[in-house]
């Protein structure tokens, strides 16, 4: 990287920033905050225009704006998404305050317009993808249950893992690669029964930013992806509640206001009852002897207050647990004896965040936003068994205990400042430290049995490590066709236990050059760097995954991205198509040593360090297409993806170069929006996949005994018994020969995935409010895509040639196993 | 009422039946190769297993079924044709010398040779002369060639001898607690030896411990056992947890020093006790180590196909968490298997 063009171009932005301010004396700031006029909510992103000059701001996260023009008459245009826009026609004369209130559009307008639209052309910033909360909830969702990550799955350049999973892959990154936030507060693990669903309550949720690339400087700690989540504010002058019940889970969510106009609420929260099915049932087939449950929940909350004009505060928390459990008995008698076991199996996971955060404003020009958050993730596995033998009078009892907890602990605190000295220029700068504990496994055991007792705890290393940033980031209008947002990122890393310390510069720049007003030619660079690693399987996803930090021998991860693209707007704004291309190196990945996993290796006597691969690079390029279309009855995208995806470590694969899991070469979504009527909404997904990329025996050959082992010291030689070894079934059991993976790793591939839903919204409005049944089909040509593959043997005995009765095939076969053909569920929604 | 009653009962009724589906699928038919192995050794004769690969869905596999015996195998020495091997299947008897270095207890170093008559078995490549053996030094390499699993070749360097220039023991140096709880205490074990600079050689340790109990009326020495290479550093976290490894160690880690010190670790686990029933430290009474100097090519596989058999041979819990896959090296140009040589230095100390 060019460091001396970086600083030029810093340098440059501060000169033009400079000259502004003391050419335009006769200017004047006109700022405010721009909300939902209905419920006050603040809306981020909203565009605000002089239409003479054709200068303009965004509000920030929290609403504001603030925008600089010269004195005079001006004719100030405020626009939002589905809000109606307003024009404001004045002669600016001095400073002024403007607090804008939108109105939502009526409900009955079966066609979005073309106004308010945001233009993809007219932004800077590129690999960036806003998602409307209310598209999300237009879509067919599995099980009824709308999901904003599976609906993030369907942009270009994100793949998502194996049938229903959330996982995101973003550009060739892995899940915890993403910084994945609500408000503002990490979230390590975003996912409800093993993938099925996210932590997401859509109905909690006002915005969903996605950054695939070009980061903006405020954004640090992951090298792939940033995924933005706000939650709503609360109605400030109002009570509303919603809800929905569907096959699997139901949720209610209500908000309004404390003091009318200056303080407002919302909580939401969501629960399945898949166990107060499952619970019976398995009683029932266990012959009243055990049971099995799982469910999840989540619960949402935030309130607000307006102390001044300048002033605001914002608390908000996340609570978020899956729990599974198994109980099962046994109980029997005979000879005098009588024999009672129980065994309880539980396991559980879960978030729990909370953030407070005042908002101050400084003069017209700074904003400040000051946040304190804490974020915990903790797995839980235990397991209580106990067995009683009673004869006579004497009572032997055994029991013991096993309790497996992994969790990761973060405390910080943030500074950020919006800083608007000019048109040109919007500044962000900002300090944000973040204090972590993790405690990757503790496995406590306890027995007692015969006398004998034990009642021990196994900690591994735990560790503190501190992270810090520093960030300037400023948004550089240059003329009408020419603006660039550049920045740094300076990130500072110290791991108290190991007292290892380490210091990252990270410059960011993107650009843009408008070609026409419809067509604009973009480019941006990021570096990034992680100090924080996830050990994960390739295999099963389940949420055995550990998050780690780096270390003394774990070193950081870094990556850089360059992304370069072209923009248009086609017939008249109804129509944007969106064609980037990027490639991404990353360096110091880790990935569990070949032949290990979460239980092998030590990861239980204390060094997770020693089971894991260091140093990994991966390299991952590609071309995503997004064609948009955002008005009319009609509304949706489609979205293409080329790609390549490629891992190398020098222990893995004999050090050559493999595909990654999901290496998706060709990535197909189709998503439509259809309003057939104002209170009727068709929509339908379509996707299609390259298959992923898995690890499967393809065959077997003989290998030598190891004489060190047959050797010890002169007791035998390397020859002494039968020299071949080998694998008589690679599925039949091990037995000592070599396994062949001919392509090596992740060298076989599964079919294709593709899929379609459909869903159907029949919306009616009620004295009390509105109710909406839906109508969701998934997978609706019932396609049978592969979720995993297994090799199966049905072994056939008979007479040999030589007239012995023995084993006369195998008859193995691949096996593919898919989760679901079709689903259909309806669901009930209602609004007051 | 009744519409939203049959879309409920049809959506349950499709719901529970879509769990998941199992199909069979075609899966691509394996082409056969010729696999390689052997591991020279200059105590070992010239000799080199053929057979051929075989697919996941082949039935049959059998010790008879996979041996390549058509094959044509013609051994070079340092790239110059030596000879060519042909396929035996008999017991080949050998003699061989098993020489011992010994440090006596007045720190006197002796050598002691046995002569010791081994039947080897057949069922591989020799050559005409079966009793040939490889020479330390020397790079043997193999081509085989056969009507229809093509060609293959492999070389393999022989490491030179290595040897053993003393030992020392430091009983008690470090202990850690077992899952139990209870306390023990490691001894160390440090080898010092010659690495030959202009070879890249691995090594790995094993010996047997003997040791005596001081129990009153029955001074006897019983045998600790077999133990393994751990480390060359030991390390223990503040749990008092042990972190092992049992790779081959590297060439890098000794530099080609003279002479190089590794530290290997033993317990044991039995405790001793003095004449008046207080713990005490056993009594060693000998080590004997044997230290094997491998070419690469033979110390990663060794370390992969430990970790290859584990992954495939654990309990339930590889069901649920299945390892990472092991893909195992080879040398073999145009096949598979493994052409690996080695060389053996035994020695014996007596505290």
């Amino acid at each position: 990287m060019n460091w001396t063009l970086i600083l030029r171009l810093l340098l440059i932005g501060c000169c033009i920033q400079l000259f502004p301010l003391s050419a335009q004396a006769q200017s004047y700031v006109i700022s405010g905050y721009v909300s939902a006029g209905s419920s006050g909510e603040k809306l981020i992103n909203a565009t605000i225009v002089d239409t003479r000059s054709q200068k303009g701001a965004i509000t920030n996260n929290y609403g504001f704006f603030s925008l600089k023009l010269p004195q005079g008459t001006i004719s100030l245009r405020v626009s939002y998404a589905s809000y109606e826009a307003q024009v404001f026609e004045f002669d600016l004369q001095s400073d002024t305050v403007l607090n804008v209130d939108l109105k939502l559009k009526s409900l009955d307008e079966v066609e979005i317009v073309a106004e308010n639209i945001d233009r993809d052309v007219d932004q800077t910033q590129m690999s960036k993808i806003d998602v409307s909360i209310d598209q999300i909830k237009s879509l067919p969702a599995l099980g009824g249950e709308v999901d904003v990550v599976k609906v993030i799955q369907l942009l270009p350049g994100v793949q998502s893992g194996t049938e229903g999973s959330t996982g995101l892959y973003v550009r060739g990154g892995s899940p915890d690669q993403n910084l994945i936030t609500l408000d503002g507060v990490p979230l390590y693990y975003v996912s409800h029964l093993g993938g099925f669903f996210s932590v997401f309550n859509a109905d909690a949720l006002s915005s969903v930013q996605l950054y695939k690339g070009g980061f903006p400087a405020r954004y640090g700690g992951r090298l792939s992806s940033i995924l933005d989540v706000r939650m709503k504010e609360g109605n400030l002058n109002e009570f509303h509640g919603e809800g929905n019940v569907s096959l699997i889970a139901s949720k209610f969510s209500l908000e309004g206001p404390l003091v009318k106009g200056k303080s407002s609420f919302i909580i939401s929260g969501r629960r399945t009852y898949i166990d107060l099915l499952t619970r019976p049932l398995t009683r029932i087939a266990s012959g009243g002897e055990g049971s099995a449950g799982y469910y999840f929940y989540d619960l949402n909350g935030k309130v607000n207050y307006i102390l001044s004009d300048k002033d605001r505060v914002y608390g908000s928390f996340y609570l978020g647990r899956d729990v599974a459990s198994v109980n099962s008995g046994f109980s029997s008698s005979g000879g005098g004896i009588d024999y009672e076991d129980e065994f309880k199996f539980g396991l559980g996971w879960g978030n729990r965040l909370a953030a407070v955060r005042w908002n101050h404003l400084w003069n017209n020009k700074l904003f400040s936003n000051l946040t304190a958050t804490y974020s915990q993730y903790q797995l839980r596995t235990n397991g209580d068994g106990r067995s009683e033998v009673t004869n006579g009078d004497s009572v032997a009892v055994d029991e013991f205990g096993l309790d497996y907890r992994s969790r990761i602990r973060d405390w910080g605190l943030k500074l950020d400042f919006d800083y608007y000295p000019s048109p040109a220029h919007d500044i962000k700068f900002g300090v944000q430290s973040t204090y972590h504990k993790f405690v990757p496994s503790s496995l406590g055991i306890s027995q007692q049995a015969g006398g004998l007792s034990l009642d021990t705890t196994f900690n591994s290393k735990i560790d503190t490590t501190i992270e810090s940033g520093l960030y300037i980031e400023d948004n550089i209008k240059i003329g009408k066709r020419f603006s660039a947002n550049v920045g740094l990122h300076l990130a500072h890393y110290y791991n108290l236990t190991d007292r290892l310390q380490s210091f990252s510069l990270q410059p960011r720049a993107a650009f843009r050059f408008a070609l026409s007003d419809n067509v604009t030619v973009k480019a941006s660079y990021a570096q990034m760097t992680q100090f924080i690693h996830l050990l994960t399987n390739s295999g099963v996803g389940l949420p055995i995954d550990l998050w780690v930090p780096a270390t003394a021998k774990v070193p950081r991860q870094d990556a850089w991205q360059a992304a370069a693209g072209i923009s248009a707007s086609l017939f008249e704004d109804q129509i944007s198509v969106s064609l980037e291309g990027y490639y991404k190196e990353m360096r110091g990945l880790i990935a569990f040593k070949e032949g290990n996993n979460f239980f092998f290796g030590g990861l239980n006597s204390g060094t997770w360090e020693s089971t894991v691969e260091t140093g990994g690079e991966g390299t991952a390029y590609g071309t995503e297409l997004l064609i948009e279309k955002k008005q009319g009855r009609t509304t949706g995208w489609i979205g293409y993806t080329l790609s390549w995806n490629y891992r190398q470590f020098d222990n893995i694969n004999n050090g050559l170069q493999f595909p990654f899991k999901y290496d998706r070469r060709h990535d197909v979504s189709i998503v439509v929006i259809h309003k057939l009527k104002k209170n009727i909404t068709l929509s339908g997904t379509w996707v299609f996949g390259t298959g992923n990329a898995i690890n499967l025996p393809t065959g077997g050959f003989a290998t030598l005994q190891d004489p060190f082992f047959s050797s010890a010291f002169g007791f035998g030689n390397q020859f002494s018994s039968n020299p071949f070894f080998q694998v008589q079934s690679a599925i039949g059991g091990f037995n000592g020969g070599g396994i062949l993976y001919e392509e090596g790793r992740n060298g076989f591939r599964f079919e294709p995935y593709h899929r379609m839903d459909l869903g159907i919204n029949f919306i009616k409005k009620k004295k009390w409010g509105e109710r909406i049944w839906s109508i969701s089909v998934y997978n609706a040509y019932s396609r049978l895509n592969p979720f995993t593959y297994y090799f199966q043997s049905n072994p056939e005995f008979g007479e040999l040639p030589n007239g012995e009765f023995g084993l006369i095939s195998n008859n193995t076969s691949l096996v593919k196993v898919a989760l679901f053909p079709i689903i259909i569920t309806p669901s009930f929604q209602f609004k007051f | 009422m009744k519409n939203i009653l049959y879309i409920l009962s049809v959506s349950l009724l499709l719901t529970a039946v879509s769990c998941e589906v199992d199909l069979e699928v075609p899966f691509p038919e394996h082409e056969a190769k010729l696999t390689l192995n052997t591991f020279l050794e200059p105590e070992n004769f010239l000799q080199l297993y053929v057979s051929r690969s075989y697919g996941v869905l082949d039935n049959n596999i059998t010790d008879s079924a996979i041996q390549v015996r058509d094959a044509q195998v013609s051994v070079f020495r340092n790239g110059e044709f030596l000879d060519v091997m042909v396929f035996r299947d008999t017991v080949i008897s050998d003699t061989i010398l098993e020489v011992f270095q010994v440090t006596t207890p007045q720190g006197v170093d002796t050598t002691i040779v046995s002569e010791i008559i081994i039947d080897w078995p057949g069922a591989a490549y020799f050559t005409k002369n079966p009793q040939r053996k490889p020479l330390p030094g020397e790079a043997y390499s193999f081509v085989v060639t056969h009507p229809t699993l093509g060609q293959a070749e492999a070389e393999t360097t022989i490491p030179a001898a290595i040897e053993i220039q003393g030992v020392s023991l430091a009983i008690d140096s470090i202990s850690n607690r077992d899952i139990e709880g209870s306390e023990f205490s490691w001894n160390a074990l440090n080898i010092m030896f010659n690495d030959p600079p202009d070879q890249e050689n691995f090594y790995k340790f094993s010996g047997f411990i003997q040791y005596q109990q001081q129990r009153i009326n029955s001074p006897e020495i019983d045998t600790l056992g077999q133990f393994d290479q751990l480390a060359i550093d030991l390390q223990q976290d503040a749990d008092g947890f042990l972190s092992r490894d049992l790779s081959p160690l590297p060439d890098v880690a000794f530099n080609g020093g003279v002479p190089a010190t590794v530290t290997t670790w033993f317990r044991i686990v039995t405790q001793t006790f003095d004449f008046n029933g207080n713990p005490v430290p056993p009594s060693i009474v000998s080590v004997d180590i044997e230290m094997f100097s491998m070419d690469k090519g033979y110390a990663i596989f060794s370390e992969k196909k430990f970790l290859q058999e584990r992954s495939y041979t654990t309990g339930i819990e590889s069901a649920f968490f299945p390892a990472e896959p092991v893909i195992l090296n080879s040398n073999v140009e145009g096949g598979y298997g493994l052409v690996g040589s080695f060389n053996r230095t035994r020695f014996t100390f007596v505290p």
